[in-house]
């Protein structure tokens, strides 16, 4: 029975969808506000009845009803209760579900939160939710439905399981965050709709919008940091970013996305740069529908291929009917987008907040051109020319770089034009700062992109730092406070700004692990029980293999002494060769997979991976990897959602 | 089984049309006056903060006296506006 509610759940959504649509336009046409009301009440019921569907899903996934497809397709007996959790979001339907339901949780916030404020934005906010909702009822009643019967001409006692890949605890995590950064720009896109319609394109709907921003950017920058955690501790091969094509769909919108976010600041300030965050969201919101086509059309060869389908045209239909909408109501909009003012200055905070933009820009088109172009190859000359790693680099280093150095400037540079005089006083440490660390890089021996990496981290580091140190003595001496009430009440008074400001140290922190990149090594070896391989400064010992069976794998574990050059004990790292559905009696359905193990410091991180095993020579086949100052790319991150959620936090009125 | 759940289908889709459809027959036809009010409220905090978040930017050297004394003037003025507007709605 369940799954039949779940289906009638979903049908009942999309025909209230269209109801409530219906009811918001005779609202529109009539103004009586019985019909909002109504149309209120349908949108609040699309919204319980996506939310419902879900936990029917999650209990059938729960309760291992092997007679729903996507159940028996993506869980078995065996599969651990969390991974049975996560399994929601591990295929087609169920993912396109979990789509649904976030944004169903964010409609109702907005449309209980919202209901007697924002008459005029309101109606159309609602409808452009509902058309969003709408689509993915769409989706999963027509094309990919998640509770569809499984097809066999025999009770099926047992399911296929889960991915390995995918029973990872950060697999539990990173793709819900992501999901909530992807469909949280549905709201603010939803209120750039409505102003548009309604030329209500001040400043108000852009305070509006400016936390629901902020939230979707903390969960996208979250999620995108946590999918490089994931990808280093279970891919194994040593790195927390390939340029995937899945990996740039969810970086793109995070580029806009963060663009958006510093020029809403020169609306709000200055009236300026309406058209362009204008532009901005909506190609934010387009960029999370086209992260989600990547991600599920299989269109991309990645290592997010989990799922692959016909969901494709469907996808770009929508799409493109988004870019129609959105290019023609900017178009016929554009007189009312007029700036109030100009930017009068090329030394002035404004213009330096618009080169910010415009370098995001520029990232955000070098990465789709990189990840479509091996699409578009295919489809204008038919062959297939792979765009790696390699052009990524070249392409968006040094524009990060540049990038880096602007996060620096902005804040030195004052609103409309900087005084030579402000200009000197601003600007001196910093520049002293980095010139120091230049020669200090210079007479290490440096000479690789960290040459310039460094001192630009040093100005940056002294340039925010400065920041805080202005604001605290501004504070010292008007209020008489001591440095450390000051700087509390500092932050807390200007939330957004200093959040700000801590966001941008937090970059500054993964720059510094971004860094280390240029100084990995690494090294393959084969090793019998009880030999010792020297590599980079320390000398691994195979002390033994065990053999262990858990209740979904098997695994053989190799224990490895880590010793340092005057033989002090680093550490143990026990990497793991594990086989997935070991007791399955087709050997073509076993799973081979490397469990990692990392030992981590400030400095370095010694990266061990156990590729294969010679069970009958008891000899390991392991890979080791001494990458430098990884440990700074995850402090960064903690420190980004830190500072974000200081942003976040409500100010007292 | 099937006819509860027959039952229990019809008697949910009888509630949802009731619940949508109710306020179309009773309830007020115009916008109340208090959601006008409410989002009057919400530009005037907005201004508010602006000429706070101005005041620092001004106090620790981001903005010149002249640029500071003309945009406090601009949002003092516009939240005078608002004020006269909130008196009318009240």
């Amino acid at each position: 029975m369940t799954p039949v509610l779940g289906s009638i759940s979903l049908s009942l959504g999309l025909g209230l969808a269209a109801i409530s649509i219906f009811l918001f336009s005779v609202f529109l046409q009539k103004a009586d506000y019985r019909f909002f009301v109504g149309g209120w009440r349908a949108a609040v019921l699309v919204s319980a009845l996506s939310i419902l569907a879900t936990f029917l899903l999650l209990n059938e996934l729960l309760a291992s009803n092997f007679d729903i497809r996507y159940v028996a397709h993506y869980t078995s007996l065996e599969t651990p209760t969390i991974y049975k959790v996560t399994a929601l979001w591990a295929g087609q339907s169920g993912s396109l579900l979990f789509w649904l339901f976030i944004l169903s949780v964010y409609t109702l916030i907005v449309l209980f939160k919202y209901r007697n404020s924002y008459t005029a934005l309101m109606p159309w906010v609602i409808i452009v939710l509902v058309i969003v909702q709408a689509f993915f009822l769409i989706l999963v009643n027509f094309v990919e439905n998640p509770f569809s019967p499984t097809v066999a001409d025999f009770v099926v006692a047992n399911g296929n399981g889960l991915n390995p890949l995918l029973q990872n605890l950060t697999m539990a995590i990173h793709p819900p965050t992501l999901y909530l950064g992807y469909v949280g720009f549905t709201i603010p896109f939803a209120f750039a709709i409505a102003a548009l319609i309604t030329k209500d394109t001040g400043s108000v709907w852009i305070r509006s919008i400016r936390r629901w921003t902020l939230i979707a950017w903390l969960f996208q920058s979250a999620g995108v940091i946590l999918g490089g955690w994931w990808a280093y501790q279970e891919l194994g091969w040593g790195g927390y970013w390939a340029w995937d094509p899945v990996e740039n769909a969810s970086f793109m919108p995070w580029l806009t996305g963060t663009a958006f976010l510093h020029s809403i600041i020169i609306q709000e300030k200055k009236g300026m740069l309406k058209t362009w965050n204008m532009i901005l969201i909506l190609l934010t919101f387009t960029l999370c529908i086209f992260g989600t086509f990547l991600t599920r059309s299989g269109v991309m060869s990645s290592v997010h291929s989990f799922a692959v389908s016909d969901l494709g045209p469907v996808f770009l239909g929508f799409i493109v009917l988004i870019l129609v909408v959105c290019i023609s109501l900017i178009l016929v909009r554009l007189p009312i987008l007029k700036s109030e003012k100009r930017i009068e200055s090329f030394t002035s905070r404004e213009s330096g907040f618009l080169f910010n933009n415009v370098i995001f820009i520029v990232i955000c088109f070098a990465v789709f051109w990189g990840t479509i172009f091996p699409v578009l190859s295919e489809a204008v000359r038919g062959e297939k020319i792979t765009v790696g790693a390699p052009f990524f680099n070249q392409v968006n280093v040094p524009i990060g770089l540049l990038l880096l150095l602007f996060t620096g400037i902005g804040p030195l540079l004052a609103w409309r034009r900087t005084s030579n005089q402000a200009f000197v006083r601003n600007f001196t440490l910093p520049i002293l700062t980095g010139l120091i660390v230049f020669i200090a890089c210079f007479i290490l021996g440096i000479r690789n992109t960290t040459l310039v990496s460094f001192p630009l981290v040093g100005f940056v580091l002294t340039a925010i730092l400065t920041e805080f140190q202005r604001g605290i003595r501004s504070r010292t001496s008007r209020f008489n406070e001591s440095i450390f009430v000051a700087l509390k009440t500092l932050i807390s008074k200007n939330r957004s700004r200093y959040g700000g400001y801590i966001v941008h140290l937090g970059i500054v922190f993964m720059f510094i692990g971004f860094s280390g990149n240029a100084f990995d090594s690494e090294l393959e070896f084969a090793l019998k029980k009880g030999e010792v391989k020297e590599f980079d400064g320390y000398n691994f010992e195979l002390v033994s293999i065990q053999t262990v069976e858990r209740p979904n794998h098997m695994a053989w574990i190799a224990a490895l002494n880590v010793w340092n050059i005057q033989h002090q004990l680093v550490t143990r790292l026990f990497p793991e060769k594990r086989v997935y559905f070991h007791r399955d009696p087709n050997p073509d359905k076993r799973q081979p997979h490397s469990e990692l193990d990392i030992h981590t410091t400030l400095n370095k991180d010694i990266y061990s991976i156990f590729s294969g095993i010679d069970t009958d020579q008891q000899i390991a086949y392991l890979k080791i990897m001494i990458n430098p100052l990884v440990w700074w790319v995850w402090f960064g991150g903690y420190v980004l959602v830190f500072g974000t959620m200081i942003s976040l936090w409500p100010a007292k009125d | 089984m099937i006819l509860v759940f027959t039952t229990a289908v019809i008697a949910l889709f009888s509630s949802i049309v009731w619940y949508v459809t109710s306020p179309l027959f009773e309830g007020e036809s115009t916008v109340p006056l208090g959601i006008n009010q409410g989002d009057l409220d919400r530009k005037k905090q907005v201004l508010l903060r602006q000429i706070k978040e101005l005041e620092m930017d001004h106090h620790i050297g981001n903005i010149s006296d002249e640029d500071f004394d003309g945009s406090r003037h601009t949002l003092k003025q516009e939240i005078s506006e608002i004020i006269a507007e909130l008196k009318k709605v009240s």
